[in-house]
């Protein structure tokens, strides 16, 4: 049990020098006073250094040498949705993720969000039973936050419609499905030919599906922004960019 | 982040830093060994934190106990319980003043206790090196039994994603989530401190 107050977003805050001066020095003080808190807080310090340096190095490493915590990620998701007639790919890409595989390469995988400029996901359509519509799962995190201004928005996703495909599903984990969710889909070329979707609760209530007409969604590039309703506006949640292929035969 | 000034931590006893501050003025040579013991581990990061020269932190922590307990020798401390306050104040002004000289500060050679004092208790997180650091990461992670706080670990680590987030997609109490990172922390200790000892057998 830990001897002091200050929780983990204090220490991860006062680390990154973004506490403000009065706290800043209330935690100091304590942490001389306290070794357990000094201790902590140079574990968090160890910790960071840790992972960034095991990103890395992860990062050179070849593909597929490297055990990955993103395959374990995609043995739980393949347990929990056996139920599913298709594999369903891994959550938990952070960058590009080759869609119909049942673990991603792990270089891809431990991506950060920041990282994924160079790299694509590739989604494969979950072809439902009547076989004229295509679902598609996307990841919550190959979506990077609104908020996130550090980079543009979000890694490419890439999909390939198949052919004889009349709607298409667009499924996006949610925390929340009961919060009202909308998607925009702007062509980067016309930004004026705005497509917006309105989120609906899949089955599993785990998800939020966005569904539209195959014919609306011409082959090329979108910028796609997720909305969520909070006090009466639509405030941006996700934002990613969307590369859609011609019709595969 | 604005947060209320919090109150003391649980673990810290006014009374005995008053205790401890008067035995230093009465001559006490174990009450000072105890005084640098227990203010060092502190001392140091929030030295590191301002500072990567791991010998200047050393050196600097070891100069703001050395004026302090020359205080506390002497005229003492109008409030013991501003010792803490005090010894941070003495080793960010240090700090400041070293970096506006960019000079090293040499210790005097009466030191050498305190000096080998400070060493004792720096902890085993600056000394570990990089490779050490990541292979118990590395074993960290594997010997999580709960794969969930493996993934929340490698989420908020790598990943960057915020603790809200995961809480609300894990379905975590804010607290919850705390003791898993805080439970973290303490098997990389342990794990680093054993390898120092492996090292020193």
């Amino acid at each position: 049990m830990q001897s002091h107050q200050f929780t983990s977003e204090t220490i991860r805050a006062y680390l990154d020098r973004h506490l403000d001066a009065r706290t800043e020095q209330a935690l100091e003080e304590a942490l001389i006073l306290d070794p357990e808190l000094a201790d902590e807080v140079q574990a968090e310090a160890a910790l960071r250094r840790g992972f960034a340096e095991l990103k890395r190095r992860e990062r050179e490493a070849q593909p597929g040498n490297v055990r990955s915590l993103a395959d374990a990620a995609a043995k739980r998701d393949a347990q929990r949705q056996a139920a599913r007639p298709t594999p369903r790919f891994v959550r938990y890409a952070a960058a590009a993720a080759l869609f119909g595989l049942a673990a991603i390469p792990s270089y891809l995988a431990l991506q950060s969000q920041r990282q994924q400029a160079d790299f694509e996901a590739r989604l494969t359509a979950r072809i439902e039973a009547s076989g004229s519509r295509a679902a598609y799962e996307l990841p919550a995190s190959l979506a990077v936050s609104a908020t996130n201004t550090e980079s543009e928005p979000g890694a490419p996703v890439r999909l390939r419609l198949p052919q004889d495909v009349r709607e298409v599903s667009l499924e996006l984990p949610s925390a929340d499905t009961s919060v009202p969710t909308r998607l925009k889909l702007s062509p980067f070329t016309q930004p004026d030919a705005q497509i917006t979707l309105a989120g609906a609760p899949l089955a599993d209530d785990q998800s939020i599906g966005f569904r539209v007409g195959s014919e609306r969604l011409l082959p090329g590039r979108y910028r796609v922004t997720v909305e969520r309703q909070q006090d009466g506006s639509w405030v941006a949640d996700r934002e990613f960019t969307l590369n859609i292929d011609a019709a595969q035969r | 982040m604005n947060e209320p000034k919090p109150t003391p931590p649980r673990g810290h006893d006014p009374v005995e830093t008053e205790r401890l501050a008067l035995a230093i003025k009465q001559g006490d040579r174990a009450a000072e060994s105890q005084f640098v013991r227990r203010f060092t581990p502190g001392l140091l990061t929030v030295l590191r934190v301002r500072c990567n020269d791991e010998e200047l932190c050393r050196d600097l922590a070891q100069e703001a106990l050395r004026i302090v307990l020359l205080r506390l020798r002497g005229d003492g401390l109008e409030d013991p319980a501003g010792l803490a306050g005090f010894l941070r104040g003495t080793a960010l002004n240090l700090l400041a003043n070293e970096l506006r000289r960019s000079a090293h500060r040499t210790t005097e050679t009466a030191s050498d206790w305190l000096d080998q004092a400070v060493s004792e208790r720096a902890g085993p997180y600056e000394t570990v090196e990089v490779d050490d650091l990541v292979r118990a990461v590395r074993e960290l992670i594997s010997g999580m039994k709960v794969e969930r706080d493996r993934e929340l670990l490698w989420r908020h680590y790598v990943l960057e994603d915020s603790k809200e987030r995961l809480c609300a997609e894990f379905t975590l109490s804010a607290e919850h989530f705390d003791r898993v990172l805080h439970r973290a922390r303490q098997r990389l200790r342990e794990l680093l401190v054993s390898r120092g000892m492996d090292a020193g057998a």
